[in-house]
């Protein structure tokens, strides 16, 4: 049995985003029968990285599911649009990086959760280096 | 498991090194587990002390009884004598005699004993033989009788041992239960139930997650308009050296009138109280060279043209600097940093790394009168494309303006004024730019100066 996918697309395929700027995009899933997924769980979120313990804060939150309010039907790709905020921008520090991402998880009836995600960069500081003399 | 569990190092930070899962289930099984516990002895504490009083109080009818005779009962628990009063009454109920020996309903179930003994003989002096009192029988069984009502108060208390089980078995099992199957990014949406936070919510704001401003930068500057606080006021260095002082002064001086009032000279306790007295006096000297030193040094001001400031503008700031002091040397620095906080085993601990710096100005070999103190102006940029301010829980970008000098016959001093830095609005791309990079890196300076470099070895670490 073929290994199931998630593919996420982004509009425009870009990279990088300004802040107030529109985030659109689609994700489909295949090739998973509608019956083994119990549901799905799209974000769009930003999280840190380095030494400090990680933070993360979801900016959109969409769920389908069989039961929810949002009914789950893959013959469309789910689409998403938010509208990007002013901060925090993505950072590439020396010991701290805030990244921001697309992240879907697929809950399966059976077997484990499916997760991908789609990192984007939000604004466009430089990243910080340490230069010798 | 995902990796071996190293046994002799703290693991770091919130990283498992096994199943999530399976470690919410025993989790959630010890929580369980205190609940019961706490449900049974709730059950227990109520069935055996409240609710017997309560019965007493509320169902036993009063009847005239006439006391034979008193007596202290004993018995032996655990290898320690214990006490209680005893009284035997004689009464009449339906045409029936009885007679017993009580006290209180707790009496009557077998207990009632105390260390006390002292209490209980001085509780049954108040009964004399012959002596008529009213006593309080169970009408469902006429042969269980008290002459003493009322409520064990600690008994409310015990209560608060098993209710606090059971509360917390209850709040750790409904936790997981309401975590269970939840995704981080889900949970983190909706929050963690019954919190006690009442922070607004963070997209609420125009720039989520960049600091707030000072409460104290509205007060306005004499020179420019904003004037900055000052981090981490001086003043609390001459307390805690005071305090430090003081606690251990007053405790040798305790030791000291507790031991020679009594009119005993000892030897040995004179040649312990000998450094005590010494690192007393050393305390008291602390305190006295550092209320000089910041009295000498005097205030700082800093103020500045706006606020908060954005990349890639300019702005003004003054510096007013008081006392009386010949200076060696007297700098400004424009800093960014990064502070990342970390679990590690069940210590907290920071690290702080200065990602920038530049060096606004610098003045030697003058001299600060008290009638004359020290200003200047400088124009401080936040070149284009550097990091905004930014705090989360355990990470943080920040901008501090540092203002250091060194004094003749006094300690090196440094005061630390806050800045909060938006992001600039996006300027075109300059046709000299380096191919391929976003913005301007933190490594070009500005076309006038050649700002300071950090080596990698001016990190810092706290650990608490």
């Amino acid at each position: 049995m073929t290994e199931p996918r998630i593919l996420i697309h982004l509009d425009g395929k870009k990279t990088v985003y300004e802040p107030g700027e529109v985030l659109a995009g689609q994700v489909r899933i295949e090739p998973l029968p509608l019956q083994d997924i119990k549901a799905v769980e799209l974000s769009i979120l930003w999280y840190t990285d380095g030494k400090g313990d990680q933070d993360l804060h979801v900016r959109y939150f969409r769920r389908w599911s069989q039961e929810g309010d949002l009914p789950l039907d893959l013959r469309e790709p789910l689409r998403f649009q938010t509208v990007l905020p002013q901060t925090p921008l993505s950072y590439d520090g020396l010991i701290i990086r805030i990244r921001w991402c697309v992240r879907v998880r697929v809950f399966r009836a059976r077997g484990r959760e499916l997760v991908e995600e789609v990192p984007f960069r939000l604004g466009r500081v430089a990243p910080a280096r340490v230069r010798l003399r | 498991m995902a990796r071996w569990f190293r046994l002799f190092e703290k693991k770091r930070g919130n990283r498992r090194t096994g199943s999530e899962q399976i470690a919410g289930i025993w989790e959630g099984a010890f929580f369980g587990v205190l609940f019961l516990l706490g449900c049974v002895g709730f059950w227990l504490t109520i069935s055996l002390f409240v609710l017997p009083e309560w019965w007493v109080n509320r169902d036993f009818r009063p009847s005239p009884a006439r006391i034979l005779e008193t007596r202290v009962g004993t018995t032996v628990r655990d290898g320690q004598t214990l006490y209680r009063p005893e009284v035997c009454i004689e009464y009449k109920v339906g045409g029936h005699t009885y007679r017993l020996w009580t006290y209180d309903i707790h009496t009557v179930q077998g207990n009632g004993y105390s260390v006390d003994k002292e209490r209980a003989l001085k509780t049954l002096q108040r009964f004399k033989a012959d002596d008529i009192i009213t006593c309080w029988y169970d009408p469902r069984d006429p042969e269980i009788a008290v002459i003493d009502r009322g409520f064990w108060w600690w008994a409310w208390l015990v209560l608060l041992i098993p209710l606090s089980f059971v509360i917390l078995g209850a709040g750790g099992v409904s936790y997981h239960l309401w975590r269970w199957g939840k995704s981080v990014e889900r949970l983190a949406v909706q929050g963690r139930p019954l919190s006690l936070s009442f922070s607004a919510d963070p997209d609420a704001a125009m720039y989520p997650f960049v600091p707030e401003i000072p409460a104290r930068v509205g007060q306005p500057g004499t020179h420019l308009p904003y004037r900055l606080p000052v981090l981490g006021a001086p003043y609390r260095a001459i307390y805690a050296w005071l305090a430090a002082a003081l606690g251990w002064n007053i405790a040798v001086l305790a030791f000291a009138l507790g031991t020679y009032y009594v009119g005993r000279f000892d030897w040995s306790f004179t040649l312990f109280l000998l450094p005590c007295l010494v690192i007393g006096l050393t305390l008291l000297g602390a305190f006295f060279r550092q209320w000089m030193a910041t009295s000498a040094v005097g205030e700082t001001i800093v103020e500045i043209s706006d606020f908060p400031l954005l990349c890639g503008h300019r702005y003004r700031v003054y510096l007013k600097q008081t006392g009386w002091l010949r200076i060696n040397w007297l700098e400004m620095l424009l800093v960014c940093e990064e502070e990342a906080t970390f679990q590690h085993g069940t210590n907290t601990r920071r690290e702080c790394r200065r990602v920038w710096q530049k060096t606004l100005w610098r003045h030697e070999r003058f001299e600060i009168l008290r009638s004359v103190p020290f200003e200047t102006e400088a124009e401080i940029e936040i070149p284009h494309g550097m990091m905004h301010s930014f705090r989360s829980p355990h990470n943080e970008v920040r901008w501090r303006l540092y203002v250091r000098g060194s004094a003749q016959d006094w300690p090196n001093f440094e005061r630390v004024f806050p800045l909060v830095v938006l992001p600039g609005p996006e300027r075109e791309r300059r046709p000299d730019s380096r191919p391929g990079r976003e913005g301007l890196s933190s490594e070009t300076p500005s076309d006038e100066e050649s700002p300071q470099q950090v080596n990698p070895g001016q990190a810092s670490e706290t650990y608490s």
